[in-house]
């Protein structure tokens, strides 16, 4: 199993589009959100540019840790498309192995990305973190729930381009349901509502109760329940399919 | 009584309406080098990947080195290095990257891994390349490394599944060099080709395989003795061929004609007679060279690669 997080762990540095994706793009457009709304929004209130801010930093980190989808999908797409999978399958590692071993370099690459982010967010946006045990307790919940559903995801779909429109969905349709581009109070009353059924709504309300109203780990028992909850979801879903990924592999 | 590298008794395998293996039966001696002939679709793959434990067969008893491959498909992959046809490399990653990731996955770390990694590059040739990308390699150094990540566990069985396809000539004989090298170190390979010359070049035994029948198998030499037709060509200046009551074939080839017979010697001699009494000039007269070409031919009718 520790080969293959090893191999994967190069393969993500070694991927331009990774980084790009997950690092480069989100701050990017913190910092193109943050001045747009920010200086329009309150021009001359620090404590009203906060308040954006405050929606801005944990909203777009939320929202780009569920690009870590679109990089599991090419991993696993990739690996059966090219017979590797087939090859792998020839050797002792046991599918569990495997499996769990695409997966963890994709939870430390979640890791490593909120870790990046919120720390962008504080260093240059004096964004609070609040306490910071909570805050990683957040996102570790955060990183399973996200690489849970792109596990399942990457088995469950027929093509990269049925899963490319299906990670599409959950990044943009749930960062404008969840509540991830406007705050949860100025959204209609049906789509506040809906943002329930949406992990990106548990995962901004949790960090937004953290690093602007101070909750600790306790205060946000319930969010991080949810999130591992679509977390495991996923792990379940991928492990009932995994036998037939593997067969289509092999034939 | 020492078992087999691989036996296959009975062994069938569909892939839906498609039947790829029927009642395939097989045994491989310890410390040959087996070929397993046929044109693509015939099966080989499929047989290859039911050795390896990758697929599971429909029935019949697959065993590898007297494991039990249905029983313990761990044990037996641990005893096996399996090159598949497609080259499965990461191409972002250097040789050394790729071959610590193939290693590991056979349960090998640290100083052994390292050791085992040089040793495999030595043997394939590319001990001066192994810091570099693979994706800046040729073809044929890919197939190279694609054999060399099926060598670090030190498999008692090597099993390559079509490792010439694309490859250059100096590749090529690489490959072969390295097959000889490994039968020389008491390894068994299994040898998957559809080029019979290559199959003739490296093989002690073979099998056809077509259509997901075994049409034959034994020892080489005795393959080609048993199914081999014995044939003469001749060209000579005229238009119609030799007249040859023992010849039961005659076909046009190249500037001449091919006569089958079982009695090759014969056919030379009435051509011959045939030339100096007719004064028609005899530009040649060969004996032909069985070939597994020619077995494959005469066992299914057609050309290998129709």
């Amino acid at each position: 199993m520790w080969s293959i997080v090893r191999k994967e762990c190069k393969l993500m540095i070694r991927g331009k589009g990774n980084l790009f994706f997950l690092l480069v793009m989100p701050m990017l457009f913190m910092v193109l959100f943050g001045s747009v709304f920010a200086k329009n929004m309150a021009p001359d209130d620090p404590n009203g540019q906060m308040l954006v801010l405050n929606q801005i930093v944990p909203g777009y980190t939320v929202m780009f840790v569920f690009f870590i989808i679109l990089t599991m999908l090419r991993s696993f797409l990739g690996e059966r498309e090219f017979g590797m999978l087939a090859r792998i399958a020839a050797t002792p590692l046991r599918p569990l192995g495997y499996l769990a071993g695409m997966w963890i370099p994709a939870v430390l690459a979640v890791l490593v990305q909120c870790t990046v982010l919120l720390a962008f967010g504080h260093f240059v946006y004096k964004v609070h973190l609040g306490d910071p045990v909570a805050l990683a307790a957040l996102v570790i919940c955060l990183a399973v729930c996200g690489t849970g559903l792109g596990l399942a995801i990457s088995l469950w779909v027929r093509g990269e381009n049925q899963g490319r429109a299906l990670t599409m969905l959950i990044v943009m349709g749930g960062a404008a349901l969840g509540g991830l581009w406007m705050p949860y109070d100025m959204m209609p009353a049906g789509a506040q509502l809906a943002s329930h059924f949406t992990p990106q709504f548990w995962a901004q309300r949790a960090l937004q109760d953290v690093m602007v109203h101070g909750a600790h780990l306790s205060g946000v028992l319930t969010s991080a329940a949810v999130l591992v909850g679509f977390g495991v979801a996923g792990l379940l879903l991928a492990l009932l399919r995994f036998p037939r990924f593997l067969r289509s592999a092999v034939h | 009584m020492i078992p087999p590298a691989i036996s296959l008794q009975s062994v069938r395998k569909s892939y839906g309406a498609n039947l790829a293996l029927a009642d395939v039966t097989l045994t491989v001696r310890r410390g040959t080098c087996f070929g397993l002939l046929g044109p693509n679709g015939a099966g080989k793959s499929t047989a290859m990947k039911i050795v390896c434990g990758v697929l599971k067969p429909d029935a019949g008893q697959v065993s590898v080195l007297g494991v039990d491959v249905a029983r313990d498909p761990f044990a037996a992959r641990r005893l096996v290095g399996y090159v598949p046809q497609d080259i499965t490399l990461y191409e972002s990653l250097t040789a050394v990257d790729n071959l610590q990731f193939f290693g590991g996955l056979y349960g090998l770390r640290g100083a052994t891994l390292s050791n085992r990694v040089q040793d495999a590059l030595r043997r394939v040739g590319l001990a001066s390349r192994a810091r570099d990308r693979v994706g800046t390699y040729s073809g044929g150094m890919k197939r190279r490394l694609n054999i060399a990540a099926a060598l670090l566990h030190r498999p008692q069985l090597l099993i390559l599944d079509e490792p010439t396809v694309g490859v250059d000539p100096q590749s090529r004989n690489h490959i072969l060099e390295l097959i000889r090298g490994l039968r020389a170190d008491g390894v068994t390979v299994v040898y998957a080709t559809h080029y019979m010359e290559e199959a003739e070049a490296v093989c002690d035994d073979v099998a056809i395989l077509d259509h997901g029948r075994v049409l034959t198998q034994g020892a080489l030499g005795e393959v080609l003795a048993r199914h081999a037709p014995r044939a003469v060509y001749v060209a000579w200046a005229n238009d119609a061929p030799p007249q040859c009551p023992e010849a039961e074939e005659i076909q046009a080839h190249r500037q001449g004609w091919v006569l089958r017979s079982p009695q090759p010697l014969t056919v030379m001699r009435r051509v011959m007679d045939q030339a100096e009494s007719r004064s028609i000039r005899l530009e040649a007269l060969e004996l032909m060279r069985p070939s597994l070409e020619s077995v494959f031919l005469s066992l299914t009718g057609t050309s290998l690669r129709d």
